[in-house]
């Protein structure tokens, strides 16, 4: 009985566990993201007369705005597919690697990670001017006739921000490549699949939860990001993120800003589940092994 | 098909993993690579499959020298010791995979798949994903999957290292049996010694990349050609001596011990007339002490397993012996007891020290 009674005590204290060790992270949570964001929600909502939805009629109401969400959303598509096609195959590379130098080039991949985006944004900046290296080895090559600006061209954003974000999709699916086994691989071969099928039908096919993380990592932090485009792409690669700051700082607009934050909110959650969707094919986020 | 390994090497710069193996496998055969881990016995069995580049030599299947060929074109069948079934495939995928691979048409690779099942008796678990399938399940349908294919020749990397001791016996004979029953010539790793002398035919121990020993497990017990082998396989016990008389084939050993025993000389023997002599366990009977031929010893632990007991003696000299004995005549044997040990006067192999 009294053994029954200590029993059922200490499953509910085993209970308990979880939600304590929770806790923290979602007081956190709610104090620091919901509570803003939903502040956020009400203050676009509002205009002079009262609460609306004039914000955002103006927002959809104007091909200026609709420009800034579509030079966005293209900027963020470019960003990843340049990390993902850069990144797969040096991650499959160096997570295959025997070598004892693989932990080294790994951690070498992160160095761009270290360097602050004011301090990245302005290196970039020498290197991007009419008269920068990128310019002149072009010319020095034969490969253009007269000097390029690539600063304050997407072009130079798209190229900055690649490089910044490349660490975290290669991180992402070097640990994703890690956890499937090389023995798979060898497995298919011998079924008499070439390597290149080998890689699509199993690493690839199992990589897929990891390619998906890796890249809306890659897409929210692009469309997100607002130092480099600010710096490297000033005022002719105008994005969301900084036409909010220019909106909510400059112009002192604060309920428009809110509701730009909140479309790119939207529209980057909606994104983020259709890709989710295709690439997991049935729609489940299966973990590999 | 017969396989035949030409003084296959393999090297990682100045690291040595396969110093030089030559054997030959003939058609229908299985031959286990023994051995500790590092022996090199993966390294080998790889470069057949064609994952491993070898570093020097050849290898043949029938009349065919695959040294160079890319595994996809080998036609071998392999099961791994992790199995390496594909996670999102069912039983029934994961076996057509090869079929798919070889382009074979819908009718009949279906019902080559269900006869494969049947003949593994998975039928009923077609559509489980390998995680919904029990170890011995897994390794079947690893099986299954590399035989489907009807493959040249069948590579095993310790099949039954992940099964415990009750399924790894039925499921060697089952697999050994399938494997005679499709004649399929065979190279088979493990670093278990029974399991290799219960299904191969001959046995090529390893040791730091270079081959010890190949034979059949008869040859390779009652005559190992080195003091390695002889410990691997089978319990071994060690007594120095001294050569008193006899041609290099053979010849009269006094003991350290005490007495004078008969033995065979191993294959490499020495110039010296200091050897040890390889007394296996079952060679040795108890006697009551005193008796002529035999040692005294102290009964230091018995251990009684069944069918066998092992009764483990110290001689006078420190040295500990270890006796196979039936229960029967354990009787005479209690801890503590002085004892006399009679080895047998034959099947005694001398070694150089």
């Amino acid at each position: 009985m009294t053994a029954e009674r200590q029993g059922a005590g200490a499953r509910r204290q085993a209970a308990l566990v979880p939600i304590l060790l929770f806790a923290p992270c979602v007081l956190v949570y709610a104090i620091f993201f919901i509570w803003p964001q939903a502040s956020l929600l009400a203050i676009s909502a509002s205009s002079k007369s009262g609460p609306g939805l004039d914000q955002y009629a103006r927002f959809f109401g104007d091909s200026y705005y609709w420009e800034i969400l579509g030079r966005t959303l293209g900027m963020g598509i470019t960003v990843t597919v340049i990390t993902l096609v850069l990144g797969l195959p040096t991650a499959y590379v160096l997570a295959r690697s025997q070598s004892r130098w693989a932990g080294l080039l790994l951690l070498l991949t992160t160095f761009p990670l270290l360097v602050s985006a004011v301090v990245r944004s302005f290196g970039w900046m020498v290197l991007f001017f009419r008269d920068g290296l990128v310019s002149r080895t072009l010319l020095a090559l034969g490969l253009i006739d007269r000097p390029v600006q690539t600063m304050y061209t997407m072009t130079g954003v798209i190229i900055a921000l690649a490089q910044v974000l490349l660490p975290l999709m290669v991180l992402t699916l070097h640990g994703v490549f890690k956890s499937i086994d090389r023995d798979l691989e060898y497995a298919a071969m011998s079924l008499g699949a070439r390597p290149a099928v080998a890689l699509g039908l199993v690493t690839l096919r199992l990589a897929r939860g990891g390619i998906v993380a890796g890249s809306l990592l890659v897409f929210s932090l692009a469309i997100s990001a607002f130092a480099t485009p600010s710096l490297v792409g000033g005022a002719r690669a105008n994005v969301m993120a900084t036409a909010i700051y220019e909106q909510t700082v400059e112009l002192l607009d604060w309920p428009f800003g809110a509701a730009l934050a909140a479309i790119l909110l939207v529209v980057v959650l909606g994104l983020s589940l259709a890709y989710g969707a295709l690439i997991e094919g049935r729609g489940e986020l299966e973990a590999p092994r | 098909m017969q396989i035949e390994l030409r003084q296959l090497r393999k090297t990682y710069g100045p690291a040595v993993a396969v110093a030089e193996i030559s054997a030959t496998i003939a058609q229908g055969k299985m031959l286990a690579l023994l051995g500790p881990s590092g022996c090199g016995k993966t390294t080998t069995l790889r470069m057949v499959a064609g994952f491993i580049a070898p570093s020097s030599g050849s290898i043949h299947v029938g009349a065919r020298d695959i040294t160079t060929l890319p595994a996809h074109k080998r036609d071998t069948g392999l099961v791994f010791q992790s199995y390496a079934l594909f996670p999102h495939l069912s039983a029934a995928e994961n076996i057509a995979f090869g079929l798919r691979r070889r382009g074979v048409a819908r009718a009949e690779r279906e019902q080559r798949v269900t006869a494969m099942l049947d003949k593994l008796k998975l039928s009923g678990l077609a559509e489980r994903l390998p995680r919904q399938l029990s170890g011995g399940q897994q390794q079947r349908v690893a099986v299954a999957r590399a035989l489907v294919i009807n493959p040249s020749i069948l590579l095993l990397d310790e099949p039954f290292s992940n099964l415990d001791a009750k399924l790894r016996e039925g499921t060697g004979l089952e697999l050994s049996r399938l494997q005679r029953e499709l004649g399929l010539t065979s190279i088979f790793v493990t670093h278990d010694q029974s399991e290799a002398m219960s299904i191969a035919d001959t046995i090529a121990v390893m040791k730091d990349g270079v081959l010890q020993q190949i034979g059949s497990a008869s040859e390779i017990y009652e005559q190992p050609a080195n003091r390695f082998v002889a410990e691997f396989i089978g319990r071994a016990n060690f007594l120095p001596g001294r050569i008193l008389t006899g041609d290099g084939r053979s010849h009269e050993v006094a003991l350290d011990a005490g007495i004078t025993v008969p033995a065979i000389a191993s294959a490499h023997p020495g110039g010296s007339s200091r050897v040890e002599v390889l007394i296996r366990p079952e060679a040795i009977a108890l006697t009551e002490t005193g008796r002529s031929g035999s040692l005294m010893a102290t009964v230091e632990a018995i251990s009684y397993q069944g069918a066998t007991v092992y009764v483990h003696a110290r001689l006078a000299d420190g040295t500990l012996v270890t006796c196979a004995t039936t229960p029967e005549s354990s009787r005479i044997a209690a801890q503590g007891d002085a004892i006399g040990l009679q080895p047998a006067r034959t099947r005694l192999v001398s070694f150089p020290i």
